[in-house]
């Protein structure tokens, strides 16, 4: 006897006290996430699968028109796009990690403020600074007493440009992952380098940069994963890409099948690219050198050099960051509120907080369905809805839009055939279908984010609570939840901002009469009404600095190396 | 010549100073171990000599050629040393062959391969030589990274905590296949541990470390049977302490006499008598000290046993005999000649 001392266990307590069977629960755990998950998976599973349905005329026309003109805009557009977030992200990451130069410690996140501008919100802000009626032509016809057909002016409103803009607030990418990859990278294999006869230049090219390529290249995917699914920029530029063309072919000319095809094409583009990233983080673990980490000692550069690295540094964020919101500031102050801002942020926040509860009550369930009872079919179904965060938003939007068009046309014809009532359109064109989108778009943020939180919490955890008498909610609630809070609360505010910025699946599956702070700016923006846009474009980048913040200090924790081991 | 030699360096972090006016010449062809506790300052030094820190002050010599003096300091990649880490640091998206090719220059590529085929062979991994790192068991890393510093035919070895990444089995066997091969090389080595056994295993001599400072050096069993202090002294074993003053140049104790060797204790003092466990053992009763055991258990080869005197100390004892029945009692004989006398703390 244990407890109570003789007489308190009555008759059969030993065997009551054995772990009752848990089979029947977790079962219904099981099933529950399948289905929840295989609901996720829809929208990417229909698009897909239009591939599988034979289209020869429509292909045979996209084909002949519009399709070589988006393939080669597509791919221009990602080759720049490319080469500038290489370029920036490896040289800033590799000066912040390893030289010391004024303002360092300042640009190690500073670097990041890019990601918080959306690339359409940058897009018109340097129209409005550089087009022929900006600030900057004015000032130069000015300063010089030019006259319109005296100079040439770099055209912001084109493909190049659209490069550009991208760039500037996609180059974070690259800049985090190989900023973890050098720091990751044992020193001692760069020492080792020296000793071995190479200079530092030739140590960076030979031995720091190839360790860091799977590193690289899986921030160059992600950006240009962002690049082929872009819409706003191309669109306000006016260059004729994949998105815009389905955004055109659904909306303008009412072509679904049309718009599915080039959507299905787009989803594969994305796919390679999703699993290029795949591939080479998995790479990343046989170019992992070592366990032990010595803190780095910054190479301290002569004044000159220093200068070059600050300059360097700044131009990223001052471009990407400051120039950009200093503008939408000035604007925004010198406008008069449009009158239904108030509302506007009203019906964005309450889209995007269900949305996020909704993202987040999801990713709970599946993240504890795959810890108790996991099962073949129930990942394979997570890891489809998981490719929903690639999907671009206008893809995204076909594919909600499909199978909620044909939902609500079989129900309205199966209640007039038998009640003769027409139903209409119940799901489509509401808010349902919207957050329905954004939840299946943003679910492998808060899968991603509550699954490794609740890695935190071993099973010897559970096991010791277990041990120590505490029953399964009582466990919940004394262990995990505390544990996991965090990791919850990380989530919600990710898939929070994500919902604020997103645009094109708004702008397609939006009820009538409903905006968003996004969709508004958009739009008045492309009315040339930038003055206008820029209070709800600036909310949006307020609350994008929120990720920023969470990103920075999760590096700053996850630092190796960042206790002296000497 | 010697081929390292130390001429009053000091280093300093910026979280404090780490080297102190070190002195140290390592000879043509010896292998010379740096033990001492982390934070000694020894791993501070194999970089110095890397050039991978730069001293404050002093000078740095590597085969008669001068290498850093006044803070100036020749470049890692200008030294001709080789360097082991710990971790092996290979360069995991390089085949074994490229790592080992990867500082052999100013030769053709045929030539290159050839003469990292070559030591590839030596250190019998010739079979391995399109493998990656990762495929590697530690063993096998450990030889490569041996065969990468070895390969360009360094002045000078240095070697960071080589063996500690292995496992006990594994390192016995790497550590002689090592010291075999630095040998056969002619290779003058400076090794980094922290671990007094490796060192007297591994090492022709060994300078002891601590706190910025070499204490002393010498050959192992220098060390080991003269210590110049009493921190040489603990560092190499556990020791039993007894405490006494000094008398006419002797140290009176419950378990017997001890003879001040040197000056530095006056008469009066407080000395520190230090003796290792194997310099004390029993006989049968017949009226010396006498002890009880508290303990003895077999370690194999060895039997340690704990001991009580009539005062409450206790003292280790360790030597070749069975292990003796827990309370039963035993006199003592202390080999005295065997003890170390020095001013008490």
């Amino acid at each position: 006897m244990l407890n109570g001392g003789p007489g308190a266990v009555p008759a059969g307590g030993l065997v009551a006290a054995r772990p009752k069977p848990v089979r029947g629960r977790t079962g219904m755990l099981a099933v529950g996430a399948f289905l929840v998950a295989a609901l996720a998976a829809v929208p990417v599973v229909v698009v897909l699968g239009a591939l599988f349905v034979p289209a020869g005329e429509i292909w045979a026309h996209l084909a002949s028109t519009v399709l070589p003109r988006y393939v080669a805009n597509t791919a221009m557009l990602a080759l720049i796009v490319a080469l500038l977030t290489f370029t920036m992200g490896v040289t800033t990451a590799w000066l912040v990690t390893m030289c010391a130069f004024p303002g360092r410690r300042v640009f190690e996140w500073a670097m990041l403020l890019p990601l918080a501008m959306p690339a359409y919100i940058i897009a018109y802000t340097y129209t409005g600074l550089l087009d022929f009626a900006g600030p900057v032509q004015s000032g130069l016809r000015e300063a010089f007493g030019w006259d319109r057909n005296d100079y040439w002016f770099p055209v912001v409103r084109s493909l190049p440009g659209a490069a550009v803009m991208l760039g500037l607030v996609l180059y974070p990418y690259v800049y985090i992952l190989s900023r973890a990859a050098f720091m990751e990278q044992s020193v001692c294999a760069l020492e080792t380098s020296r000793t071995l006869g190479l200079g530092p230049v030739a140590s960076f090219w030979r031995v720091a940069l190839p360790l860091a390529r799977p590193a690289i290249v899986t921030g160059l995917a992600l950006a240009l994963m962002e690049t082929v699914g872009d819409f706003g920029t191309v669109q306000y530029f006016a260059v004729d890409t994949f998105t815009t063309g389905i955004y055109r072919t659904w909306i303008g000319l009412g072509e679904t099948a049309a718009a599915t095809q080039l959507a299905a094409v787009l989803t594969l583009a994305v796919m390679a690219l999703l699993l290029v990233e795949r591939w080479s983080r998995g790479r990343a673990r046989f170019h992992h050198t070592s366990g032990r980490y010595r803190a780095l000692r910054r190479a301290r550069l002569r004044p000159g050099l220093a200068a070059l690295a600050f300059v360097a540094c700044l131009m990223p964020v001052l471009l990407g960051f400051v120039v950009p919101a200093g503008q939408l500031l000035y604007w925004a102050l010198g406008t008069p509120l449009v009158g239904d801002y108030f509302r506007l942020v009203g019906s964005t926040l309450s889209v995007a907080v269900a949305a996020a509860l909704i993202a987040v009550a999801v990713g709970v369930l599946l993240a504890y369905a795959q810890r108790l009872s996991p099962g073949r079919a129930t990942g394979v179904a997570i890891r489809v809805a998981s490719i929903g965060y690639a999907v671009p938003g206008a893809v995204m939007a076909v594919g909600v839009m499909l199978p909620f068009a044909w939902f609500d046309n079989r129900l309205d014809e199966l209640m007039r055939s038998t009640f003769g009532v027409s139903t209409g359109l119940i799901l489509s064109g509401t808010v349902i279908a919207l957050l329905f989108a954004y939840v299946a778009r943003f679910l492998a943020i808060s899968f991603n984010t509550v699954e490794s939180s609740l890695g935190k919490v071993t099973p010897n955890m559970d096991r010791a609570a277990r041990s120590l008498g505490e029953r399964p909610r009582g466990m919940l609630f004394r262990i995990h939840l505390p544990m996991i809070s965090g990791g919850l609360l990380t989530a919600a505010m990710l898939v929070f901002v994500d919902v604020m910025k997103e645009l094109p699946a708004t702008l397609i599956l939006r009820p009538f009469g409903f905006n968003t702070l996004a969709v508004k700016a958009f739009e008045m923006a492309s009315d040339e009404r930038l003055a206008e846009a820029a209070a709800p474009a600036l909310a949006i980048v307020v609350a994008g600095i929120v990720p920023v913040i969470i990103l920075s200090r999760a590096i700053a924790r996850s630092r190796p190396g960042h206790h002296e081991a000497r | 010549m010697d081929a390292l030699r130390f001429e009053g360096v000091s280093h300093a972090y910026d979280t404090g100073p780490s080297l102190l006016g070190i002195d140290l010449a390592v000879r043509d062809g010896e292998i010379l171990c740096l033990l001492g506790p982390s934070g000694s300052g020894k791993s501070t030094l194999l970089r110095v000599a890397a050039g991978l820190e730069v001293p404050s002050e002093g000078r740095v010599l590597i085969d008669g050629r001068t290498v850093a003096e006044d803070g100036r300091s020749l470049p890692p990649e200008e030294r001709n040393v080789g360097l082991v880490f710990q971790d092996y640091a290979l360069f995991p998206h390089l085949t074994v062959l490229d790592n080992i090719a990867f500082g052999l220059k100013d030769m053709g590529r045929q030539e290159r391969r050839a003469r990292a085929r070559d030591i590839l062979g030596r250190v019998g991994l010739a079979d391995y030589a399109d493998r990656y790192p990762h495929a590697l068991s530690g063993g096998e890393q450990q030889r490569v990274a041996l065969a990468r510093a070895l390969a360009p035919k360094p002045h000078l070895m240095l070697m960071d905590e080589p063996f500690s990444g292995l496992d006990a089995g594994l390192r016995d066997t790497v550590r002689d296949a090592t010291l075999e091969l630095l040998r056969a090389e002619h290779a003058t080595t400076l090794i980094v541990t922290h671990d007094p056994e490796e060192a007297m295993l591994t090492a022709d001599r060994i300078a002891l470390m601590r706190a910025g400072r070499v204490v002393q050096v010498g050959t192992p069993d220098e060390l080991y049977r003269h210590p110049n202090s009493d921190f040489v002294a603990r560092f190499f074993s556990q020791v039993n302490e007894i405490r006494g003053a000094v008398v006419a140049g002797h140290v009176e104790t419950r378990i017997g006499r001890f003879c001040v060797s040197d000056d530095s204790l006056a008469d009066g003092e407080q000395a520190q008598i230090l003796l290792r466990p194997e310099a004390i053992g029993w006989q049968p009763p017949d009226g010396g000290v006498e002890a009880t055991v508290l303990s003895s258990r077999s370690m194999g080869a060895e039997t340690v046993t704990r001991l009580s005197l009539a005062d409450g100390t206790v003292l280790t004892a360790r030597m070749r005999e069975r292990p003796l029945a827990r309370g039963s009692r035993v006199q003592l004989t202390v080999a005295s000649d065997e003890a170390f006398v020095f001013p008490a703390p």
